[in-house]
């Protein structure tokens, strides 16, 4: 029988926070964090025994990223690997379980390359790199919690990265054998390099994300072929492991991952168009000329009185920086082209009211304060989005 | 106290990411499984997954103006429910589609609301060069000639600008 006194109240469980409030009680239950787009899981498939990673679906322009397997591989994936949740979206648990184990492979050989959309959950084999040595510091994330080089423990870190194909800058240089300084006229011609006719929208791993290739005219070199990378790439998140102490030899099994994302939401890509340089753009020792070529590239010649060997490489490299066709990543968030959200300036542990923001950045102090948290390798919801470059708009 | 009083008082509410459920053998306490999302502008769901499958989104605006679905505000009219959008236009070779917001601008290239803003299906993208700026809202994947799932690929109200040009037709950004 119910008591007056209040007795038949509720006990909070594991994950489970009751607050008592004078309209009744009031149950929340901290289920996990949300699955934002790129969400990284790294596991350890013992059959292959390899540390392979499961990429969340995120998009590009609405197209899905694709991971570079075989129909064996596919077809091997265990289960517990490829994992259908009722992540939002799946209409059908069964049949998107069956989506994932498609029998579309079997006609196909082992060994035979596809290109399978991340929301098919294939697998990514993790590379990596060791860290504490040349290759980079082991992050504070780590030392904090004890794992030094004098722990034994060893920690290795693979990236996990979104691969667009582009159409790509390239810059010749041409002189005259007979090159004065002053009155020769040098010629540098601007075109378009297409990617690889198999290269596509991917998803790739590798030990260490690599830098766009920076501009190096050489020293005094004014013939030089120079050529973009004909992709631009992104970091999704990097895998970290950490080995049991004095572990010798690759990671296996007993190694602990740890995530740290890069890359939280959706995105869009676009890239310049090579196009012609306006007139009044165009300094006085300069004249440029502009022909589409066959396929719709396009052509850029730009006819330089040079002064001295500086002058021109000065201006070759202004003039492909300036003419690069890098492409730009963003995230569409309605707020302009800043997408950094705004973290509460406050906190407060009042259990009512709109200040969702705040009430989080006190319990985060709390936690951290109770040692419960130290740090964590990735921000709080509602995580930094990739911000729209204005140039774009030039 | 009464017993009304008690019962008000020992009343339980559901908190966050909690749903609370009652049936004749008392309540039931359930919470979202890992990786749910949350209600955010423009999350599709898919509305049956046969012949008469479309998709019903949580209103999103773009430029502060509602889009619509076959000509009707997309969080419904007068009272009714949220039009549906019908997945129309696929075969049985298809494996991807998607929903698209188009809009079409004004002559300075800027939405008012006089402007074309709709939510379509196509099993192509646009190139988002032209009139007509367009960004797709949600992917949808196909295996024997239906909907299987469907992806949200925005997560917030848009706002949209259209770089124009004397010398290349305009091209439309959503950010």
């Amino acid at each position: 029988m119910m008591q007056p006194n209040g007795t038949a109240q509720l006990r909070e469980g594991v994950g489970t926070r009751i607050t008592r409030t004078q309209w009744g009680q009031c149950i929340s239950m901290q289920g996990a964090t949300w699955h934002h787009p790129w969400f990284t899981a790294a596991y350890w498939w013992p059959a292959q025994k390899q540390w392979v990673a499961v990429v969340r679906p995120g998009f590009l322009n609405g197209r899905a990223p694709c991971v570079s397997t075989t129909a064996e591989r596919m077809k091997s994936t265990p289960s517990f690997l490829a994992p259908i949740t009722a992540w939002d979206g799946a209409a059908d648990i069964a049949q998107a379980a069956q989506l994932a184990t498609d029998d579309e492979y079997a006609a196909l050989g082992p060994n035979t390359q596809i290109y399978v959309p991340l929301y098919r959950n294939p697998l990514l084999t993790l590379s990596f790199r060791e860290l504490g040595g040349v290759d980079g510091p082991i992050p504070k994330y780590f030392t904090r919690r004890g794992v030094t080089a004098d722990s034994g423990r060893r920690v290795v870190s693979g990236d996990v990265v979104l691969h667009q194909p582009r159409l790509a800058l390239t810059s010749q240089i041409s002189y005259p054998t007979d090159l004065v300084l002053g009155s020769s006229i040098v010629t540098q011609t601007l075109g378009e390099r297409a990617p690889a006719s198999n290269d596509t929208l991917k998803v790739v791993a590798m030990p260490q994300i690599n830098p766009p290739e920076n501009y190096d005219p050489g020293t005094g070199d004014l013939v030089r072929s120079y050529e973009e990378q004909t992709w631009d790439e992104l970091l999704i998140a990097t895998v970290f492991l950490v080995s049991p102490p004095h572990a010798t030899g690759n990671p296996d099994g007993s190694w602990i991952p740890a995530v740290q994302h890069a890359l939280f939401w959706n995105l869009h890509w676009t890239q310049p168009r090579l196009q012609p340089i306006p007139s009044a753009a165009i300094p006085g020792s300069l004249s440029a000329s502009f022909s589409v070529l066959a396929g719709g590239a396009g052509q850029l010649v730009i006819n330089s009185l040079v002064a001295s060997i500086n002058d021109m490489t000065n201006e070759a490299i202004n003039i492909t920086v300036a003419n690069s066709m890098a492409g730009t990543f963003w995230t569409p968030t309605g707020g302009g082209s800043d997408s950094t959200f705004p973290t509460a300036t406050t906190a407060t542990t009042d259990s009512f009211g709109l200040a969702k923001d705040a009430r989080n950045k006190a319990k985060r102090a709390a936690a951290i304060a109770s040692g419960a948290l130290i740090d964590s390798l990735d921000p709080t919801f509602p995580y930094k989005a990739v911000p729209f470059a204005l140039s774009l708009l030039n | 106290m009464t017993l009304d009083d008690l019962a008000a008082k020992n009343r339980i509410q559901p908190g966050t990411g909690t749903l609370i459920g009652s049936t004749p053998l008392g309540f039931f306490v359930s919470n979202p499984s890992s990786g749910m999302s949350f209600n955010h502008p423009f999350r599709p769901v898919l509305v049956g997954t046969d012949s008469g499958a479309g998709i019903r989104f949580a209103l999103g605006v773009v430029d502060g103006f509602e889009p619509q679905i076959d000509g009707q505000p997309m969080s419904g009219s007068s009272g009714a429910l949220p039009p549906v959008l019908k997945l129309q236009g696929t075969s049985a070779a298809t494996k991807e589609s998607w929903a698209l917001l188009n809009v079409t601008p004004n002559d300075q290239g800027l939405l008012d609301k006089d402007s074309k803003i709709e939510i379509v299906h196509r099993t192509s993208l646009s190139t988002n060069i032209g009139k007509v700026g367009s960004i797709p809202l949600a992917l949808i994947v196909w295996k024997n000639k239906l909907p299987v799932m469907v992806w949200p690929l925005v997560f917030f109200n848009l706002h949209h600008i259209q770089k124009t040009s004397s010398t290349a037709a305009p091209q439309h950004f959503f950010l």
